[in-house]
């Protein structure tokens, strides 16, 4: 039981110093360092810090980045493992642009019901089409230039646009990241109307690697009183979109929703084989990827005046069926005024965000509990009568970068 | 010879020094919560005097009660809020430091959480002074930094 080491107390502040990388414990009570000089295991080490640090909230971490170039480091580091799997979750923000001229917008933090005000580099207006992924957000506007960011650190990328793409009547943008290695895969759905026909679309599916860089255009086809949009998302390697039916043959329905396999090799049949219908005349149709499964937000419309809504629903896709996971309640739905109003929703992981047009109001329903919350009122207060809001929802990620 | 801690009527318990010489009394079962001790039980065995040259008694009762606690399954929320409801900062900080020494693993975590939740909205400066760290930026590389992080600094308490 001799003990022949001496132990230096570091309680006081005075006396502490920077330290080396220390190994973990197999001793207890004893390191050596490089030099042989007996240390006390008493002072605040890397693995230490990343403990307390994991616990703090974005914004905090994003903050303590500042605090010295150690900290930065840590707080950067490929190992630094925010969230520990005893603490809940993060749940994704929602960004919302707050002026259709401005590159201003907020973004609502829903786990400590705090919004900020966040500006976005290169955004000229809120006129964008948007995907994001595992902390990056690609934005593509009406000129089909394409642009890679993560709106926390604003580390932002232009990117190659395919070839032909700006001569698309629609383009829809989906994209999925690979979170062990960080690469991605852009989807384009692009839809132009064949001139001198106007029943028939041409369309093109346009695939970006980013380990590669380059554009694939793995699939065109004509399609008959359909076209596609501007919604579409990743889910599991699988691009889904949706399609409007624009006249011209008979059909049943207004919307269908296509399936194509991204990731595979494998040569699919026709999209237009691949139609799955959806489960009713919807409107304000949104898709998004919950844990890689795609759940599909929408307006349910009137079966006789199809442009009124007489709710709102949540469906998620098994397979090629949907099911209906739960309807708005009324007193929610009243919130968001007229029901023939036009609203947006985008959700991730576990919850969904639903934002009228007409007003800053953000409603989120988490799809774990089954519950509805209004979000803490957005700062921003509408300003002229036409005013639209729209948004995104986004995961805070500070380790990625375009 | 020492006997192995098996399932007797009578609760064992262990002696503990301090740093600075003072003896506490542990639960056998209690002290298998804190793998330092537990190891040095094992090396030692458990009718010695179990030394702890880094904690000392300051906060190692405190830790104890923590323990007390816990094997009776009483570990509430509230009670935590309680157990550190009357400490400051820097008390938070040793206990967290000897909690690690220890490998007091419960402990440890439920205080890691608690100097995050008083940090959350502290200032740079003052985490710099808690943690003891020079600021080693120039002043240009931390006006930069400042700048690209201008939205999560708004909202910080005022340093007492």
């Amino acid at each position: 039981m001799a003990d022949e080491t001496s132990w230096i107390s570091h309680y006081d502040d005075d006396t502490r110093k920077e330290t080396q990388d220390i190994d973990s414990l197999s001793e207890p009570g004893e390191e050596v360092d490089k030099d042989g000089t007996v240390i006390s295991l008493d002072i605040m080490t890397d693995d230490l810090l990343d403990r307390i640090l994991a616990y703090l909230p974005v914004e905090s971490i994003f903050r303590a980045s500042s605090v010295s170039k150690r900290w930065f480091s840590i707080v950067t580091s490929e190992s630094f493992s925010w969230n520990p799997s005893n603490s809940p979750p993060q749940k994704p923000w929602y960004f919302m642009f707050t002026s259709s001229d401005e590159p201003t917008g907020c973004a609502y933090d829903p786990n400590l019901r705090k919004w900020y005000c966040i500006e976005l580099p290169f955004i000229g207006t809120s006129n964008w089409i948007i995907s994001s992924s595992y902390g990056l957000v690609c934005f593509m506007d009406s000129s089909r230039v394409l642009y890679m960011c993560n709106p926390i650190t604003k580390r932002c990328k232009k990117l190659q646009e395919p070839y032909g793409l700006r001569f698309s009547d629609y383009g829809a943008l989906a994209m999925s990241v690979d979170k062990e290695s960080h690469s991605y895969i852009l989807a384009i759905v692009k839809s132009k109307q064949v001139p001198e026909n106007f029943s028939q679309w041409d369309i093109s599916i346009h695939v970006y690697k980013s380990e590669e860089e380059t554009w694939a255009t793995p699939l065109t086809e004509v399609l008959i009183g359909w076209r596609g949009g501007e919604e579409s998302v990743i889910c599991n390697g699988v691009l889904y979109f949706l399609v409007y039916f624009t006249g011209g043959v008979p059909s049943e329905s207004r919307h269908a929703l296509v399936a194509y396999n991204v990731s595979g090799r494998a040569s699919q049949a026709s999209l237009r084989r691949s139609f799955i219908s959806v489960p009713c005349s919807l409107t304000c149709g949104r898709l998004m990827n919950m844990k890689e499964k795609l759940v599909m937000v929408g307006g349910i419309g009137k079966h006789d005046r199809p442009d009124i809504i007489k709710g709102i629903g949540i469906w998620v896709l098994h397979d090629r069926k949907w099911e209906e996971i739960v309807r708005m309640p009324h007193k929610y739905f009243q919130g968001f005024g007229e029901f023939d109003e036009v609203f947006a929703s985008s959700g991730k992981d576990d919850l969904i965000y639903i934002q009228s047009y007409g007003s800053p109001a953000l409603l989120t329903f988490d799809m774990k509990v089954k519950q509805w919350k209004w979000s803490q009122k957005c700062p921003v207060t509408k300003r002229f009568p036409l005013q639209l809001f729209s948004g995104f929802c986004f995961e805070p990620r500070l380790k990625i970068a375009p | 010879m020492a006997q192995e801690a098996s399932s007797s009527t009578s609760s064992k318990t262990i002696s503990l020094k301090t740093g600075d010489g003072e003896i506490f009394e542990i639960e056998a079962s209690a002290a298998k919560q804190m793998k330092t001790v537990q190891r040095l039980i094992d090396d030692l065995g458990d009718d010695i005097t179990i030394p702890l040259h880094n904690v000392f008694s300051k906060e190692l009762p405190k830790i104890i009660e923590y323990y007390k606690k816990d094997i009776t399954g009483e570990i509430t929320k509230d009670f935590e809020a309680e157990f550190v409801k009357d400490l400051n900062d820097d008390e938070v900080k040793v206990l967290f430091l000897a909690a690690n020494y220890l490998d007091a693993n419960k402990l440890f975590e439920f205080l890691s959480q608690n100097i995050a939740d008083r940090l959350e909205s502290k200032s740079v400066e003052y985490v710099r002074k808690y943690f003891g760290v020079e600021n080693d930026f120039t002043p240009e590389e931390e006006s930069k930094l400042r700048e690209e992080r201008a939205w999560s600094f708004r909202g910080i308490k005022e340093d007492e």
